[in-house]
């Protein structure tokens, strides 16, 4: 039977130390410390563990992605690669075409893309979390003085933010066929 | 049987919150780090091009925050060129090659200084990255310092 993981997928930002097997009081059982360290993981070690980790959870991404923009042939924005919380993939993919469980990308226009997640992510247990996106770190990977602008909406309107909408400009206006490399979280 | 000193690794899941680690947490945690691991960057660094004899200020990374495992730091063609090892041990001796996707970065100017960009080349070499600051019109500068961020396969 699939043990069912305890608190949430790490995308609700919510981590905890008991998440982990940690507690403000944890202790070695009948007050035995570790005798081995070799062999021996202690209560303190554990502590520290869950604590770290649920440090990190709190300040990983949601996603890491670079995406080109398709304009001098008009078409979906194509990801390079992505790396989610949720899953890895090694190749890239065309936005109108993404695998389950990433996100879609569509072209505004140029260099203008947004890109919509999934409603619900899984955990690698199945464990689903709902997907609502705060805020995100593009860069531009054209040359040139390039801007890139995001913004975030909800388009389902039920509060969680699933879709990101990303403009690359410089000062004369719309950059086309731009690259950039986005952090989302 | 109780763990820790009356049994040996591997640790036996199970017990209460305040002295055991149940199924359903190691669960969690085995599931989180794996999610936290994936969106990881390979280093995190700071760089002053210092007029073309660029400086590593700060760096961190997977392999360790030693010198020895401090990228290479040399300057062409108006780019700090940062070169990693080909490869990497962890801190248990296993080897992994290094293959860099990916980088970015931000400048780093003074308090009430002006902010500007980072360009990054297209990486072509699978343990090289060329970056190098400008100020806001574009302008290459080799006095602005910039973070760095890069991230393998």
């Amino acid at each position: 039977m699939t043990v069912t993981p305890s608190g949430l997928p790490p995308w609700s930002y919510t981590a905890a130390i008991e998440y982990y097997g940690g507690h403000l009081d944890k202790r070695d059982y009948m007050g035995q410390g570790a005798v081995n360290a070799r062999t021996d993981v202690s209560a303190r070690q554990i502590a520290r563990l869950s604590a770290d980790l649920s440090a990190v959870v709190r300040v990983a991404p949601l996603c890491v992605m670079s995406f080109t923009c398709n304009d001098s042939s008009p078409a979906a924005p194509t990801v390079n690669w992505i790396r989610m919380m949720s899953g890895v993939l090694l190749d890239g993919y065309e936005g109108d075409a993404a695998p389950g469980g990433y996100p879609s990308g569509e072209r505004i226009g140029n260099g203008s893309v947004r890109f919509t997640f999934p409603t619900n992510l899984s955990d690698d247990f199945g464990v689903q979390q709902v997907v609502d996106i705060q805020g995100a770190l593009p860069t531009s990977q054209t040359s040139g003085a390039i801007a890139v602008d995001h913004v975030v909406t909800d388009p389902n309107a039920d509060t969680y933010s699933e879709r990101i909408q990303f403009d690359a400009q410089d000062s004369g206006g719309a950059v086309a066929d731009a690259s950039v490399v986005v952090e989302i979280w | 049987m109780a763990t820790g000193a009356f049994a040996p690794l591997p640790l036996r899941l199970g017990g209460s919150p305040e002295d055991g680690v149940t199924a359903a947490q190691f669960a969690r945690l085995s599931n989180d780090l794996a999610a936290a691991r994936r969106v990881a960057p390979f280093a995190r660094m700071v760089i002053d091009p210092n007029g073309g004899a660029p400086l590593l200020l700060h760096y961190r990374g997977q392999n360790g925050v030693g010198t020895a495992d401090r990228p290479v730091l040399s300057y062409a063609s108006n780019r700090v060129v940062v070169t990693f090892a080909t490869s990497y041990p962890d801190d248990l001796g296993v080897v992994s090659r290094v293959n860099i996707v990916a980088a970015r970065g931000a400048t780093s100017s003074a308090v009430g200084g002006a902010a500007g960009f980072v360009l990054v080349d297209d990486i072509t070499q699978r343990h090289v990255v060329r970056a190098i600051g400008t100020d806001i019109s574009g302008a290459i500068t080799t006095t602005r310092k910039f973070s760095l961020i890069v991230w393998s396969r």
